[in-house]
């Protein structure tokens, strides 16, 4: 059977832990030391349901400078991965705000599927980053509610959260992005291999 | 009378011994002094002839004439020892003569006796005197007269001519008294002497004494005061050893607690140290880290440059025969650009990044590197903009080439592309420019002020962000321009002449009506011409081609009317019978070249816009207007925004024209 290509780009605010990800994934531990805040396009082969197919890796990074250069990464995408994270309010707001209208403005297709990621969900119970947030007058950290809500909002396809410094959650995502390739149409995921298909099927509108 | 004389000499005996004793030592230093100094002798004298006493009166020493002028009579004898009448033989006529004899203390005096009366007085002066310290008294047993007879004879002379007299008593009794007393009162003077000399020792020893003891007095005086002196020396002293030991154990106080700070202040300036050692130790770990990383994608990204040469450009140019030709040279360089120039780019700076790596130490320099090495990344500027057309011809051949397909899958399963779209690294040289300056700024954030690459680094920035804005203008500028094309191909004009100039740019477009009644139609904003067209089964006609520069816009519903017109001019105005409206303009614009941005700083713009209606009218003439009709007010403020921004720009882009004109002309 002939190995497909998935191109998945990966987007979300500055710090928010998407190059750590991808690291993390690629070698199976957290990375120490210093971290680049912009990796190039990788290749992996991720198995599915005795399916292997090959996933290219696009990181992007969000500062002001590659605004110019960041529509060009977006033809060709099968899917992409919109992270926020959970102890960054203002992450979670530019979620909507930022990153959805420029995926909705140069995204190949209205119907590309968008998962929506929750990184450092470690410091979700963290006293030290309650503490931080409650200095500066900010939200608390995330909820699962706020995320899932904020995916239905943004017809996301699916929301998830992980946390790369416990290896939480990180193979889990590329799992369901090779679902979403295989299985997501017009944005509804309707997967035949799990005996739960019902519940787990997520409907635009 | 016997018994009379010798109560009267008994009685004058005790007072001349008590005389003696209260007078006698200045009597005898008078005395005495005399005697030393002249050294005078005693004269005896006879009285019993008036010539041999003037004979004997002249020859008395001068010191018994001193004596004899003082003492001229017997009254003058204040205190004499013993007194009385003795016989005493003369020395020439050898006769036995009465004569009144007295001694006081130890002269022996003897006057002559009143003959008339009976009184037994003596009268006149002595008649001889001697001296009975320097005399002998000899009793002489072979006198005729009587047994009782002795001899006073002076004892200094040597010659016989030396006075002397015989002595003789009627009776025994008082014979002895006056033969025992004489040698008794030389006796009682040489005692007398003795005690004077005793006197005078013991008076010397008690002055001395006294003197001693005042000097004792004073000593102890002195003494006392020392003593009491000492006492406060003591006590001063004994002040100062506490006051001393005071100081001693506060200096050792102050020492231990100098010592314990001292202790703790290079303890704070060991951690100060080492945290200092620290940040600069992290500071150039993280500098290095970041250069590495330079490194590493600069080598990687060389590498990509150089697989698509080998793995694409360089086999699809080496097909020799037609039948396997895959891409044509033009549409090779329509994909891959200038691919082959970057590469050579890149790896000239590979090289000389790769040396600065190879010496790293603290004070390696990057910045420079960027400074004066990097003016060829300019030529990223065709790749970067024929990118969005290299995009749409690869897909383009993807889908109707086979042959092309079939290679890139063959491509892609080339190990060393490591199962990577060709799109993943056309992207690649997109995103390397601003890789350069998010690299360069952490490296700055790394790099200490003091260090000599931070000046470096911040000129780098500089540099790199010029080429960044530079590349990312000139795509800005070819993807309006191929909008522009894009547009000026879908427009059909009939009877109209619409001409666009390589500097047109598209500002807005979207939905109008141009009264109430009628259907939606569409209106371009061009920066120097507004279009209104009217879509018609899938086809744009053109209906109206208004100049801006004749243009003017008022909006009735603003609170205040704001009318915004150009310098009008003569304008012929067509109406055809069939309420299409054809406005052509006698004037020919002069073409200005645009200044390359479209923006435009809307607040310093005062446009009293209202936000009630979704109408303004444009005003072509003094006796022409159109209403416009949009579907929102917020639609409609905005098309007003940027009519009349554009409008301010033609204003000032004419009034600069004619102001270069007038230059030129003076010139």
């Amino acid at each position: 059977m002939q190995k497909s290509y998935i191109k998945l780009l990966v987007l979300g605010d500055s710090k928010t832990g998407k190059t750590t990800m991808m690291m993390t994934y690629s070698t199976g531990s957290f990375p120490t030391g210093y971290v680049p805040s912009h990796v190039d396009a990788t290749s992996l082969d991720i198995e599915y349901n005795k399916q292997v197919c090959h996933v290219g890796f696009w990181d992007s990074s969000a500062l002001a400078e590659f605004d110019n250069t960041r529509p060009s990464t977006y033809p060709n995408t099968n899917v992409i991965i919109l992270c926020f994270s959970i102890d960054s309010p203002t992450s979670f707001e530019n979620v909507s705000k930022k990153w959805i209208p420029e995926i909705r403005q140069y995204a190949p297709s209205i119907h590309t599927p968008i998962i929506l990621l929750g990184t450092k969900c470690d410091l979700r119970e963290d006293e030290n980053t309650i503490n931080l947030l409650k200095e500066n007058n900010q939200m608390p950290p995330i909820s699962y509610k706020q995320g899932l809500a904020l995916s239905k909002e943004i017809k996301a396809t699916m929301y998830l959260e992980c946390s790369s410094l416990c290896n939480q959650g990180v193979n889990e995502i590329f799992k369901q992005v090779v679902r979403c390739h295989l299985y997501c149409k017009d944005g509804v995921l309707n997967d035949p291999t799990t005996t739960t298909s019902n519940t787990s099927k997520c409907i635009i509108q | 009378m016997i018994f009379l004389f010798k109560t009267s000499n008994k009685y004058f005996y005790l007072l001349g011994v008590g005389g003696s004793c209260f007078l006698g030592f200045v009597f005898l230093y008078f005395l005495k002094k005399s005697y030393n100094n002249k050294n005078n002798k005693f004269i005896e004298s006879d009285n019993n002839n008036k010539n041999n006493f003037e004979k004997e009166e002249k020859e008395m020493s001068q010191q018994l004439i001193e004596i004899r002028k003082k003492i001229n009579d017997y009254s003058k004898l204040k205190y004499p020892t013993k007194q009385g009448i003795l016989f005493k033989k003369s020395r020439y006529l050898k006769e036995w003569r009465n004569r009144f004899f007295v001694i006081e203390e130890d002269i022996l005096y003897y006057f002559d006796i009143e003959k008339g009366n009976n009184s037994n007085k003596p009268i006149g002066t002595p008649l001889g005197i001697f001296n009975l310290l320097n005399c002998s008294f000899t009793l002489i047993t072979n006198e005729k007269r009587s047994p009782l007879v002795f001899k006073i004879q002076e004892e200094n002379g040597t010659n016989k001519d030396y006075k002397n007299c015989l002595i003789s008593c009627e009776s025994a009794e008082e014979f002895n008294q006056w033969f025992q007393l004489l040698p008794q009162i030389k006796q009682t003077m040489d005692r007398k002497k003795d005690l004077v000399i005793k006197l005078q020792a013991l008076s010397r020893k008690k002055l001395q004494q006294k003197k001693y003891q005042q000097l004792k007095e004073s000593a102890l005086t002195i003494q006392r005061f020392y003593h009491l002196y000492e006492g406060e020396r003591k006590l001063a002293r004994f002040i100062f050893n506490v006051i001393k030991v005071q100081s001693y154990a506060r200096c050792f106080i102050d020492r231990m607690r100098y010592k314990k700070i001292k202790e703790e202040i290079m303890v704070i300036q060991s951690h100060f140290q080492v945290i200092k050692a620290k940040n600069r130790l992290e500071k150039e770990f993280m500098r290095r880290r970041i250069a590495q990383e330079l490194l590493s994608t600069e080598k990687s990204y060389v590498y990509n440059l150089k697989l698509i040469i080998d793995i694409f450009i360089r086999p699809l140019i080496n097909f020799n025969s037609i039948e396997q030709r895959v891409l044509s040279v033009s549409e090779i360089s329509g994909v891959f650009g200038n691919w082959e120039r970057l590469y050579k780019i890149n790896s000239d700076l590979l090289v000389l990044i790769q040396c600065k790596l190879d010496n790293w130490s603290i004070d390696q320099t990057i910045g420079d590197l960027f400074i004066e090495n990097t003016d060829s990344l300019f030529e990223y500027t065709p790749y970067v903009t024929n990118y969005d057309h290299s995009r749409k011809l690869l897909a383009k051949l993807t889908s109707g080439n086979t042959n092309f397909r079939n290679f890139l899958d063959a491509a892609q399963r080339d190990k060393r592309s490591k199962y990577l779209d060709i799109s993943s690294f056309l992207i690649q040289p997109i995103q390397r420019l601003p890789r350069y300056e998010l690299l360069l700024r952490d490296l700055l954030k790394s790099t200490s002020t003091l260090h000599k690459d931070h000046k470096y680094l911040s000129k780098g920035i500089v540099k790199i962000k010029e080429i960044t804005m530079y590349v990312n203008d000139q795509q800005k500028e070819r993807e309006n321009l191929s909008q522009v094309i894009q547009i000026q191909k879908e427009l059909i004009m009939d009877n109209i002449k619409l001409s666009f100039s390589s500097a047109t740019r598209l500002i807005r477009e979207g939905e109008i009506k141009v009264s109430k009644k009628k259907t939606w139609n569409y209106m371009y904003l061009f920066n120097s011409q507004l279009v209104i067209i009217q879509k018609k089964d899938d086809k744009k006609l053109v209906k109206e081609v208004i100049q801006l520069e004749q243009l003017g816009i008022r909006d009735d519903n603003s609170s205040s009317s704001n009318t915004i017109t150009n310098d009008s001019g003569t304008d012929l105005l067509n109406n055809s019978s069939n309420n299409l409206l054809l406005l052509s303009s006698t004037i020919s614009s002069p073409d200005l070249s645009s200044s390359g941005t479209n923006a435009i700083n809307t607040s310093s713009q005062a446009l009293p816009i209202g936000t009630i209606g979704n109408k303004f009218k444009l005003i072509i003439s003094s006796k022409t207007e159109i209403s416009l009709y949009f579907d929102t007010p917020e639609e409609k403020n905005n098309w007003f925004a940027d009519i009349a921004i554009t409008l301010n720009r033609l204003e000032t882009q004419k009034k600069n024209f004619e102001k270069s004109i007038n230059l030129q002309t003076i010139n």
